[in-house]
């Protein structure tokens, strides 16, 4: 049978988000795939050098709708290292237990787009409604569903209630118990092994060799979790260990993030125990902060966020370049559906959890029509990356 | 068996929710759900409290704010301060940072949540009080609030 090629995308009733797929296929089987962005770039970047560090909070928050407290941490991490305050120990407590819920949050929502890529309506709807106990946490804490504005440069706005602390015990055991309902549906239903094992595969030295992170690298084997190799907020503090598995596959990635959900529970109620009574939730920051440059990076729910921050010693950064985890899996997601079937490319491109909104930021293409390839040498990459 | 045991008790799970348990939705407009107390709805300006200091303006991340400010000379000769604020609200985002900079507690956010217009000039808070002439400020402030 000939091979066929078609695109799919930007435009595409199966996308969420603008980006353009490109696959080649032998009958039902996909032998090869390409992908493209660069639909959404909304300058972000760009404009946090014309905004000042305050303003830069809320414009790195709405990199990403789902992991908006994920960019705020360490962009507010960034610019604290080169201001050198010191966040109250409270307030550290409090972000990271914000960091979990966000994790919950997200992993729940993705089980369930999961579920929907697959045809499990019925785990669709279940994860989203059990997503709702945390939403209302996040809501309680926060006033937002999303967006929480929680972090500020030198901690956070909220301090936590003994009263909320009361809710978000409750809230979170039933969460741990539903995740734990969730982790054996995982692995012992027949209708989502058949859809979910074997699929995407794609192995651990891989994935590493591809620059990939977060869930999809830890599903490989690899124990690469910035939390464990890095410590950042007090996670030094607190008991957990980093989940991993050796499937590879879809079903890998799921069984880690659903164990990611149990042990954010845990981290969330281990962070109200350990937090101290009282005291300052926010410490004093400058408005201009010293000249510098600085990287910081935080576990974000999909991967390794990195944020780099230069400071010309005004109120305004100079550089801010972020880094999202999307953009790390992207070349692992292509592996993942070549030499599958064409029904599974939705559930493989969706294990990585993509956010194409949030990799947008600038992209040299190679000329289509003429197949030329641009290469840039690390000089060359070095300058494009410190031009403002 | 193993196997059978997920699907069985999402079974058991489906027949619960569809005897006992209520929806996990409501029938919005007719019920609505109390948004919690941190909830930043419609903002609310006191011009009573504001000394046009301008910090919200300086720090709106969205310019949604413009402090308008103007000295008038009274009748004994001395100058007074006076202007007013002016909110683009459809560029608002919510994220509550003018609340936090005004050191004089003159915005708040209600629990209104239905804020939809049918132009964009509705949406325009404007807290004139008297005729006032334009004047950019300009603050200087050296600490986050
Ligand atoms: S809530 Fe945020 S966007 Fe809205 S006016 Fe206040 S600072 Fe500006
Ligand atoms: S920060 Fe407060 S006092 Fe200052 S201009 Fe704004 S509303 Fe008025």
């Amino acid at each position: 049978m000939p091979k066929l090629s078609f695109p799919i995308g930007p435009q595409h009733p199966a996308l969420k988000e603008p980006e353009n797929l490109r696959f080649t296929v032998d009958g039902e089987l996909v032998v090869d795939a390409d992908i493209r962005i660069g639909y959404v770039h909304r300058s972000i970047e760009r404009s946090c050098s014309e905004r000042n560090y305050v303003q830069d909070l809320y414009l790195c928050e709405r990199v990403c709708g789902i992991c908006s407290n994920a960019h705020t941490l360490a962009y507010s991490m960034a610019i604290e290292k080169l201001a050198d305050v010191e966040v109250p120990e409270r307030a550290q407590y409090i972000r990271m237990m914000m960091h979990e819920f966000e994790r919950i949050h997200s992993h729940m929502l993705w089980l369930g787009v999961a579920a929907h890529e697959i045809g499990f309506e019925t785990l669709f709807m279940y994860a989203w409604r059990d997503r709702e106990i945390i939403q209302d946490i996040l809501e309680m804490v926060s006033g937002n569903r999303g967006h929480y504005a929680m972090t500020t440069l030198g901690g956070v706005r909220y301090d936590i209630t003994d009263e909320m602390a009361g809710k978000i015990r409750e809230g979170l055991a039933t969460l741990r118990q539903r995740a734990e309902h969730y982790a054996d549906i995982a692995t012992t239903e027949a209708t989502f092994l058949k859809r979910t094992v074997g699929v995407g595969v794609v192995s651990g030295d891989r994935c590493q060799q591809l620059g990939a992170c977060g869930p999809v690298v830890r599903a490989s084997g690899k124990d690469y979790d910035v939390r464990a190799y890095f410590p950042y907020l007090k996670y030094d503090n607190v008991e957990w260990e980093v989940r991993t598995s050796e499937l590879c596959d879809v079903l890998g990635r799921t069984i880690v993030r659903v164990q990611e959900v149990i042990d954010a529970c845990d981290i969330s109620i281990q962070c109200l125990d350990l937090m101290p009574e009282g005291g300052e939730i926010q410490a004093k920051f400058p408005r201009k902060v010293p000249e510098g440059e600085v990287t910081s990076r935080v576990e974000a729910q999909r991967g390794e966020l990195i944020y780099y921050v230069r400071s010309d010693g005004s109120d305004v950064p100079e550089r801010v370049k972020i880094r999202t985890p999307t953009l790390a899996n992207l070349p692992a997601s292509i592996e993942m559906v070549i030499g599958g079937q064409i029904a599974d490319i939705p559930i493989a491109f969706a294990s990585i959890d993509p956010c194409f909104s949030c990799t947008d930021r600038m992209v040299v293409l190679d000329d289509i029509s003429t197949g030329d390839r641009r290469t840039m040498s690390w000089a060359e990459l070095v300058k494009l990356g410190k031009r403002k | 068996m193993p196997r059978r045991f997920g699907i069985a008790a999402m079974a058991m799970e489906l027949m619960e929710s569809l005897l006992v348990q209520k929806p996990a939705t409501v029938i919005y407009p007719v019920e609505r759900l109390e948004p919690p107390e941190r909830f930043r709805g419609r903002l609310r300006f006191n011009p009573d409290e504001c000394s046009l200091c301008g910090l919200c303006q300086r720090d709106c991340p969205a310019d949604v704010i413009k402090v308008v400010r103007k000295r008038v000379e009274k009748e004994d000769g001395t100058k007074e301060l006076t202007g007013h604020l002016e909110f683009e609200m459809d560029r608002c985002v919510f994220c509550g940072q003018c609340a936090q900079s005004c050191r004089k507690g003159a915005i708040t956010f209600t629990h209104e949540f239905e804020l939809a217009q049918p132009s964009r000039e509705l949406f325009m808070m404007d807290t004139r009080t008297e005729d006032t002439a334009d004047e950019e400020c300009d603050v200087d402030e050296d600490t986050v609030p």
